[in-house]
């Protein structure tokens, strides 16, 4: 029984790490850049949801476009006037250049919001739908549906869009895009701040569900590395499965040898990292391997 | 790439009048400046065995801190637990390291680009939570090291010189390396796996080596640093942030000079030190800063800058 | 016939190296222009800077009455200069019909785009027949076919085709012309680049010949045909 818990524990999670893994996944795919600093963008978003529940009394669920509008705005700005600057370097370069920014984020943070860990109760937060034995609370059913909806509106604004195939056609080739009439500038700060809105929808979600503080952003950003990494870069239906993959897995871990979930986040990296480096459903996009 | 300080005596001449002046040093400073110079050879020392993998190999050893963990984990059980001397412990660190790099290797050099620095990433998260988790090594708690003998005034000394020694054997290590056989090897590797190996180049071994070296290094400066603050815990010793300082170190040094990252090694920790001291609750912010800007600026590399910027004319057909 | 394309001394050029010297050339409206040369004339450097994806190191270049230096290659699509570059550069993994929508990004609405791309069907009836097909599937005909509608979605006043039949059957070629000359007679300009002489000369009403980066013989298509130093030019002996 405890399994069973464990595994719904999982994939309720893995769709919190689906949307929130997305948001990497689009600007790793499109401009090649891992964000370091997503982890910070998504304690962002935790912390426009905080400030507006515990001062405003909105409920955590109804600040998620307010989360989502403001990172999109901060993400579209860093990525116009900062990364852009950077994009023709190396490898390096942009990975260097977005830990810096995360250090940034990071204390900006700490000095703004307070080291202090933060946690949201609404008067939902003790129903659970039950089944048997098995307990599924209201408010993470809720944040799983948000995630996976999150994560498909994504899907269908690449798919269904001109903005999203001009997204898609510079992640192919830039130059063609440019002969097309696209300006890659203009479409790496769009893509950028989808990326920083998905992070703050994921910090909504996290403040809803969790009690966070601007130190956990690490942690968030390997978990979405290793997401994209199993699901495949670029593939939407592959962040919710490895989403999936990864909660589960951290879950069972955890209730089986609870001091080594991480390693295990980490071996099952590595394992798929070696073996099947394109991941479950991993399509060809930017990225060398 | 290729270190391209003129000729190799003018070169040792220059080294060695430099390796004197340090040498001598602490005869006139005190404990203060011993320190922050001994922590300018370690960082630097990490960069320049971090140039080894990510500057002549072209594989971006983002997690390479993770030697450094294991050989202050190495030499603190040595000592700590078994009691053995610390030569003993910088040994173990040392073949720890290179048994890891050895052993990963084969496995890691499979992945490319992002995909080998995340990879490597994720295997120094794998051994931090290893051995948080290792009773043996004092778990999340830390692990205590017995103290070095000695005044502050001596144990300062002692950590200088022994920092600056491995920094000498770094450093020869480097010029080894591009020198050598190895070197060739490399610069053909950066032509693509297939034609070095069209030029006889077995290319596994030529990365598997440079990261062995790369790790041995490493490992030694973790051993010493581990020794020299006695008290080690793994988010201190396997911290991200001494990795990405030696990038940067690479960065604003350059790939090429020999003396490049000791030099930006020496101005990268007194930008640390004097946030640290001026700006007590933002150096985190402050350093996060200095790292884009160094980024923006250089993004080939402070040498490559300042030969675009001044040398443009004459080198402008090399790229 | 009104001026549209008035190129003045032009040199251009990639980082120290310049390949374009000093070229003068015109494209009036509605004309169909051929470019021709051996490989390595320059013929791709010129078409690139008209199009904006390679630097412009001296001279003018006017498009209707607009300078165009210092305007970035996706403000010239939407001042009516389209490339179909080299090697086509489709959009690899995207189905036909996104790599049209994308080539339709400057128009203003959906609406547009759609009867750009029902123009571009009506023109090429077998793209549309392969409308959800990603172009990695497609023939070479075909995907220069997609390649050139992809460039029409602008609406362009000036198409630039950079090598038009490489690589191509000569009954693939045959058909792609005929399209240009509907293209043509619909009012676009046409600058193109082919190394056929036949094809390039069979519709074109003026032409260039291009050798190490200037243009060496100019004139009506038959004219420049019929010119002795044609032969010698074109094949590279010098004298």
């Amino acid at each position: 029984m405890q399994t069973v818990q464990a595994i719904v524990n999982g994939i309720l999670v893995g769709g919190f790490y689906a949307s929130m893994a997305m948001g990497f996944s689009i600007v790793w795919g499109v401009m090649n850049i891992i964000d370091l600093a997503h982890g910070s963008l998504i304690i962002i978003g935790a912390y426009v949801t905080y400030e507006l529940c515990t001062h405003l009394g909105v409920d955590p669920l109804l600040t998620i476009p307010v989360a989502a509008v403001a990172l999109f705005a901060l993400g579209y700005v860093l990525q116009r006037y900062l990364i852009n600057r950077v994009l023709q370097a190396s490898v390096f370069a942009t990975l260097i250049l977005t830990f810096g920014l995360d250090r940034v984020l990071v204390n900006a943070n700490l000095r703004i919001f307070s080291a202090d860990i933060r946690g949201i109760t609404v008067p939902y937060t003790a129903a659970a739908l039950t089944i048997g034995d098995l307990r599924i609370p209201l408010i993470r059913l809720a944040v799983f549906c948000v995630a996976i909806l999150s994560t498909l509106a994504l899907w269908l604004f690449l798919e269904r869009t001109r903005l999203g195939i001009a997204i898609k056609a510079t992640s192919f080739d830039p130059e063609a895009a440019r002969l097309s009439g696209i300006d890659p500038a203009r479409i790496y700060a769009v893509t950028f701040g989808i990326g920083a809105a998905l992070a703050g929808i994921a910090g909504a979600l996290v403040a809803a569900v969790s009690t966070f503080s601007p130190v956990i952003g690490d942690g968030l950003t390997t978990r979405a590395f290793v997401v994209v990494v199993l699901g495949g870069l670029g593939s939407v239906p592959g962040a919710i499965a490895g989403g999936m993959l990864l909660g589960v897995t951290e879950n069972l871990m955890a209730s089986v040898f609870p001091s080594f979930s991480d390693a295990a986040a980490f071996a099952l990296l590595i394992v798929f990292l070696v073996a099947r480096p394109r991941g479950l459903f991993g399509r060809r996009f930017y990225a060398d391997i | 790439m290729r270190i391209s300080s003129g000729s190799l005596p003018r070169l040792a001449i220059v080294c060695g009048v430099v390796a004197v002046a340090l040498a001598v040093l602490p005869r006139f400073t005190g404990v203060f400046v011993q320190a922050t110079l001994a922590d300018v050879f370690m960082v630097g020392t990490f960069a320049i065995a971090l140039n080894l993998i990510a500057g002549y190999g072209g594989y971006p050893a983002f997690g390479n801190v993770v030697f450094f963990g294991l050989g202050a984990y190495a030499t603190g059980v040595a000592q700590a637990n078994l009691h053995l001397p610390f030569a003993a412990g910088c040994l173990a660190a040392v073949l720890l390291s290179t048994l890891v790099a050895v052993a990963v290797g084969p496995l890691f050099f499979r992945l490319r680009g992002h995909y080998f620095a995340i990879g490597t990433l994720g295997l120094n998260g794998a051994v931090a939570q290893l051995v948080t988790n290792l009773p043996l090594a004092g778990g999340a708690k830390g692990l205590s090291l017995p103290l070095p003998a000695g005044t502050p005034g001596t144990i300062a000394t002692f950590f200088y010189e022994v920092f600056l020694a491995v920094l000498v054997v770094a450093l020869a290590a480097a010029v080894w390396v591009d020198r050598g056989r190895l070197g060739y090897a490399c610069r053909a590797l950066r032509a693509g796996d297939d034609v070095a190996q069209s030029l006889g180049v077995d290319t596994l071994r030529t990365k598997v080596t440079l990261w062995a070296v790369s790790a041995a290094l490493t490992g030694l400066i973790g051993a010493i640093y581990a020794y020299s603050v006695t008290y080690i815990e793994p988010p201190d010793v396997f911290s991200l942030g001494l990795s990405v300082k030696a990038f940067v170190i690479m960065l604003l040094g350059g790939t090429a000079s020999l003396l490049g990252p000791l030099v930006a090694a020496f101005f990268v920790e007194g930008a640390v030190a004097l946030t640290q001291h001026y700006f007590l609750n933002y150096d985190v912010g402050v350093l996060g800063l200095i790292v884009i800007a160094a980024v923006v600026f250089f993004p080939r590399g402070a040498s490559a800058f300042v030969r675009d910027r001044f040398f443009a004319r004459r080198s402008g057909a090399a790229r | 016939m009104s001026l549209l394309l008035e190129a003045t001394a032009l040199r251009a050029g990639y980082g120290e190296l310049e390949i374009v010297h000093g070229v003068d050339l015109c494209v009036e409206a509605g004309e169909w222009v051929a470019l021709v040369g051996v490989a390595g004339a320059g013929k791709s450097t010129l078409m690139n800077a008209i199009a904006g994806t390679v630097p412009v190191r001296g001279g003018t270049l006017c498009f209707a009455g607009t300078e165009l230096a210092g305007r970035a290659a996706h403000e010239r699509v939407g001042l009516g200069i389209a490339l179909v570059p080299q090697g086509r550069r489709l959009f690899a993994g995207m189905s036909v019909e996104e790599n049209l929508v994308a080539g339709g990004h400057v128009r203003r609405s959906r609406g547009a785009v759609a009867d750009a791309a029902e123009r571009a069907y009506a023109l090429f009836p077998r793209l549309r027949e392969r409308r959800g097909q990603t172009v990695g599937t497609l023939s070479g005909g075909e995907q220069q076919m997609c390649a050139i509608a992809r460039a029409l979605m602008a609406g362009p006043r000036l198409l630039l085709i950079d090598e038009l039949s490489l690589g191509l059957a000569p009954i693939v070629v045959d058909d792609l012309l005929e399209a240009l000359e509907r293209i043509r007679r619909d009012g676009t300009a046409l600058l193109v680049v082919e190394q056929d002489v036949d094809a390039a000369l069979r519709y074109a009403a003026r032409a260039y010949v291009m050798q190490l980066g200037t243009i060496v013989l100019a004139g009506a298509s038959h004219e420049v045909r019929a010119d002795p130093r044609f032969g010698a030019s074109y094949m590279g002996i010098a004298g």
